[in-house]
C-alpha cells in the first residue's frame, strides 16, 4: 500500500481537485484506492456525493475507538472508496495533540487497511499543523499544487526545507503547476523558470479550465465527465507522470471486475 | 474489501424486467450499460473446491482476466490473473496475495481445470439516494452455458444485488423488497451450469471405497476392487496424456501399484497363468511411468533442495533446472508413446477382461475374503516386524528399501480391505505404519534423487559454465545426503512404534 497526500499550506490551489481526479484515475487502472478526506470543509466528500457524517466523529476515529473499516463509503467509481470528513475534523489538531505520538497516528490508523488497498490518497486541509506533520510522516509522497506566482514558489521552498529538516522519514515530493493560464506572461515565466530549477516539479501542468470548476455542480471528478477535455487530459498526463516518478507500477488491471 | 455484505441473487421469471424492478425498488435507475462476460468455472479433477462449497471462476473481461472466488455469505473476492495457459492453472500460475494463497493451499499439486464455460449478459441498474449517489448496484443477468461449439443453453435469468460499501441499510432494504416478490435467493449459478452441461460437480475421485463384507467370496471381492482401480486408471489416463498436473500420473501409478499388490497378495484366488500375464503387464505399466514420476518429484522438491545453496551460487543452478526439465520432457514423450501404444491397449484389454468376470478358479477363489485378507495382513505385518528388527546401524540401505516395499503392501491391504474391520482398531495401525513409511520414503527418495543428480554430472560439466553448476550441484547432493542421514536416524523410533506390543496385539487379535 502506498500513501500519497495532496498538500499545500495555501488554500484554494487545487489540492482537492488533484486528489479526487488522481483517485479516480488510479481506481480506473485497477489500483484498489482509498481517498481520505482530512478537511473539515469536506470538499472531496461532497464531490463524491457522500454525506459529511463520521460516526463517533474525529475523536473516536483518532483515538482508535471506532473501526475505520466501518466508516468507509464506496463511491460511484469502481475500486474507489472514501473515508469522509465531517465538521468534527476541525478539532483534528486538538485530538491529535492529546495522543502519545501524534506524528505516527495517521500511519497507525491506515495500517489495518493495507490488505484492502493498493493506494491511499490523503486530501489535506490548507495549514501547517500537527495534522500536516502526521501526514508528512505517514505519506510516501506529497503531491503539491503550485499557483504560478512568485510568492507560491517561496512557500514551496519553505516546504522543501521543512520536510528535509524536520521529517524523520521524508516523503518524496511531486509538485505541479495548477490553474495555469498560458496566455499570461507571468504564468509562462514562472512555470518555465521554476520547472527548470526544481527537479520535484512535474512537466505536466494543469491549465485553468472551466471543466474543473464545473466539478462542484457535477459532483464527479473531471476525468469522469470530461476525460478528453483539456483538464481531463492534463490530469491524466500528470497522473501518468506521477506514477512514473514514484514508480507505483502499472495498475493491477482489476478493470474486468463487474459490479 | 472490508465489511462488504455478500451479494444476493434471485431467480427471475421471464416477464420480470427493468420496469417491474423499478416499481419494486424506489430510486432505481437504469445505468444503460450492458456487459457480456465469459466465465469459466474452475475446479480440480477431484472436485476440491466444490467439496468446500467454493466456486472459482476465471472471468475474461475486455482488458483483463480475473479470478473470482464466490463463497456463500461473503462478498466475492477477485484478483487479476496473468494466465499463461487457458487449459489449466497450477499453483504457480495463481496470483500473489490472499486469494492465490488460499487456493494454492487447497489445490496443492493439482491443477485448476475448466469445468464449464458460461456467458453472462448483464444489464446494470442502480439505486440512488437523494444526492443521486449510488447506494446499491443491481444487474439483470442472462446467463447461458456453452455445451459445444456454437451450442449454448440458456440458464435461468437472475437479478443480482450488490452492496456498496457503507450502505448496508439500503442493501438490506433492496434485498427485503425483492425477496417479498421473488422469494428465496436463487441457487448458485455454477450448479445450474454444471447440471445443464451434464457434468458432475463432485469431480472424479481416486479413492477406492468398495463395500466389502468378510463373508464375500474372495474372487468377487478381488474383482470388485480391481475394477474400481482400473476405473481410476482410465479416469486419469487422459489427464496424464494431456500433462495437466503431476497428480494424474501419481494417482494412476498408485492405482496400478495397488492392483499389483492385490494380485500378489491374492494370487491364490486366480489360476497361475492368468496371474503371470497380468503381473508382467502391470509391472510394465509401472515401469514406463516411473521415470516421468521421479522427475516430477525431483522438480517439485527442487526449491526445497536448493534452499540451503548459498545465494551466490543460486544462478549456477539454473542450467541444471533446465536440464531436468528437458529430461522430464523426454521421459514424458517416451511415456506417452508407451501409454498410447498397441502394447498398452492389448495389456489393458486383457486385464480388464480378466477382472470383468469373477470365477477365477484358483484354490482360494471361494474362500471368504475376510479370512484371506486378514491372513495376509498378519503375515505381512509379521514379516515387517522381523525384517525391521534385524536392521541395525550397519545394515545396507537395500534392507530399508525392502522394508518400505513390504510396508506399501501392508498399507494397500489395510486401505483396500480394512473396511471389513472396526475403524478404531485399524486406524492406529495405519497411523503407525504411515509414520514408518514416511521415514523410509524420505530415505529412499533422497537416495534416488542423489543418484539422479549424480547421473547428470557429465552433462552438466559439458555445458558452458558447467564447472560452476557442478560445484553448486555438489551442494545440493550434500544436502540431500544429510537429509537422508536424518531420515535414517529417525527410523528406529518409528519402527519401535510400529512394532509396539500394542500394535502386535491389535494385529493378531483383529485380523485372525
Ligand atoms: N485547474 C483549474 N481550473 C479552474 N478552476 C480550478 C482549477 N483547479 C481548481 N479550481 C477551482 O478552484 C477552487 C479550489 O480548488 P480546490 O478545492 O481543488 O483547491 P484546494 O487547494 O483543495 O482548496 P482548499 O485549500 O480550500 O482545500 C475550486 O473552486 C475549484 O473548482
Ligand atoms: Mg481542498
Amino acid at each position: 500500500m502506498r500513501v500519497l497526500a495532496t498538500y499545500n499550506i495555501k488554500g484554494g490551489v487545487g489540492k482537492t481537485s488533484a486528489a479526487v481526479n488522481f483517485a479516480a484515475l488510479a481506481a480506473g487502472q485497477g489500483y484498489r484506492t482509498l481517498l481520505w478526506d482530512l478537511d473539515p470543509q469536506g470538499s472531496a466528500t461532497y464531490l463524491f456525493r457522500v454525506k459529511p457524517k463520521v460516526r463517533g466523529g474525529v475523536h473516536k476515529l483518532i483515538e482508535r475507538r471506532s473501526d475505520v473499516a466501518e466508516l468507509l463509503k464506496g463511491t460511484d467509481i469502481e475500486h474507489l472508496d472514501l473515508l469522509p470528513a465531517d465538521f468534527s475534523y476541525r478539532h483534528m489538531d486538538l485530538v491529535l495533540g492529546a495522543t502519545k505520538r501524534p506524528e505516527a497516528r495517521l500511519g497507525r490508523l491506515l495500517e489495518p487497511l493495507g490488505r484492502d488497498y493498493d493506494l491511499v490518497i490523503l486530501d489535506c486541509p490548507p495549514s501547517i499543523s500537527l495534522l500536516s506533520e502526521s501526514v508528512f510522516e505517514s505519506a510516501d509522497a506529497l503531491i503539491v499544487p503550485l499557483i504560478p506566482a512568485t510568492l507560491s514558489v517561496r512557500t514551496f521552498e519553505q516546504l522543501l526545507r521543512f520536510v528535509e529538516e524536520q521529517v524523520v522519514d521524508p516523503p518524496e515530493i511531486v509538485a505541479f503547476f495548477s490553474m495555469v493560464d498560458r496566455r499570461k506572461r507571468l504564468h509562462r515565466e514562472v512555470v518555465d523558470g521554476v520547472g527548470h530549477r526544481y527537479p520535484q516539479v512535474a512537466t505536466a501542468v494543469i491549465p485553468a479550465a472551466s471543466d474543473v470548476e464545473r466539478m462542484g455542480v457535477e459532483r464527479r471528478p473531471v476525468v469522469a465527465y470530461a476525460p478528453s477535455g483539456p483538464a481531463g487530459r492534463a490530469y491524466r498526463a500528470l497522473w501518468d507522470e506521477t506514477v512514473e516518478r514514484l514508480a507505483l507500477g502499472p495498475g493491477p488491471g482489476h478493470r474486468a471486475d463487474p459490479h | 474489501m472490508p465489511r462488504l455484505p455478500a451479494p444476493v441473487v434471485f431467480a427471475l421469471d421471464h416477464g420480470t424486467g427493468e420496469r417491474r424492478l423499478a416499481r419494486w425498488l424506489p430510486g432505481v435507475t437504469v445505468d444503460g450499460a450492458t456487459r457480456t462476460v465469459d466465465r469459466i468455472l474452475l475446479d480440480t479433477f477431484d472436485g476440491r473446491l466444490h467439496r468446500r462449497g467454493l466456486t472459482v471462476w476465471m472471468e475474461e473481461g475486455r482488458d483483463a482476466t480475473v479470478l473470482r472466488l464466490e463463497e456463500p455469505g461473503v462478498a466475492d473476492h477477485t484478483a487479476p490473473l496473468a494466465a499463461r495457459r487457458a487449459d489449466r492453472l497450477l499453483g504457480a500460475d495463481l496470483p500473489d496475495g490472499v486469494l492465490g494463497d488460499r487456493l494454492r493451499a487447497l489445490i496443492e499439486e493439482r491443477a485448476l481445470l475448466p469445468q464449464v464455460r458460461i456467458r453472462v449478459r448483464g444489464h446494470s441498474l442502480r439505486i440512488c439516494n437523494e444526492d443521486d449517489k449510488t447506494v446499491v448496484r443491481i444487474t439483470l443477468d442472462e446467463p447461458s452455458v456453452k455445451v459445444a461449439r456454437g451450442v449454448d443453453i440458456p440458464l435461468g435469468r437472475r437479478v443480482r444485488v450488490n452492496a456498496v460499501l457503507g450502505y448496508d441499510r439500503e442493501m438490506a432494504k433492496a434485498v427485503a423488497a425483492l425477496s417479498r416478490r421473488l422469494g428465496e435467493p436463487a441457487p448458485p449459478l455454477a450448479g445450474e451450469a454444471l447440471a445443464a452441461a451434464g457434468i458432475a460437480a463432485e469431480g472424479v475421485s481416486s479413492g477406492v471405497d468398495v463395500a466389502l463384507v468378510a463373508q464375500m467370496r474372495s474372487d468377487e471381492a478381488m474383482a470388485a476392487i480391481c475394477r474400481r482401480l482400473a476405473d481410476v486408471v482410465d479416469d486419469h489416463r487422459p489427464g496424464v496424456l494431456a500433462d495437466l498436473d503431476p497428480e494424474f500420473l501419481h494417482d494412476l501409478r498408485v492405482a496400478v501399484r495397488r492392483s499389483r499388490s492385490v494380485l500378489k497378495e491374492m494370487r491364490s484366488v486366480l489360476l497361475a497363468p492368468a496371474v503371470a500375464r497380468a503381473r508382467v503387464d502391470l509391472k510394465w505399466i509401472q515401469e514406463v511411468t516411473g521415470p516421468t514420476r521421479d522427475l516430477d518429484v525431483l522438480l517439485h522438491e527442487w526449491p526445497s533442495m536448493v534452499g540451503p545453496v548459498p545465494a551466490s551460487m543460486a544462478a549456477d543452478l539454473r542450467p541444471l533446472v533446465e536440464l531436468l526439465e528437458r529430461e522430464r520432457a523426454e521421459a514424458f514423450t517416451v511415456m506417452r508413446r508407451a501409454l498410447t501404444s498397441r502394447r498398452f491397449a492389448r495389456a489393458w484389454a486383457a486385464w480388464r477382461e480378466l477382472i470383468a468376470e469373477p470365477g477365477f478358479g484358483g484354490p482360494d477363489a471361494a474362500r471368504p475374503v475376510g479370512e484371506l485378507a486378514g491372513g495376509r495382513i498378519i503375515a505381512v505385518y509379521r514379516s515387517m516386524v522381523k525384517a525391521g528388527s534385524a536392521i541395525g546401524d550397519g545394515s545396507p540401505p537395500e534392507e530399508l528399501h525392502e522394508l518400505r516395499k513390504r510396508g506399501k503392501e501392508l498399507r494397500y491391504l489395510l486401505e483396500l480391505f480394512g473396511v471389513m474391520w472396526p475403524e478404531k482398531l485399524v486406524k492406529p495401525l495405519v497411523t503407525a505404519l504411515k509414520g514408518l513409511q514416511d521415514v523410509l520414503g524420505h530415505f529412499q527418495d533422497d537416495e534416488i534423487q542423489v543418484r539422479e543428480l549424480r547421473g547428470l554430472g557429465p552433462a552438466v560439466a559439458a555445458a558452458p559454465g558447467g564447472t560452476d553448476s557442478l560445484i553448486a550441484l555438489g551442494f545440493v547432493i550434500d544436502e540431500l545426503t544429510r537429509r537422508q542421514h536424518a531420515a535414517r536416524a529417525d527410523f528406529s523410533r518409528r519402527f519401535t512404534d510400529f512394532a509396539s506390543p500394542d500394535n502386535r496385539r491389535i494385529v493378531h487379535g483383529t485380523f485372525r
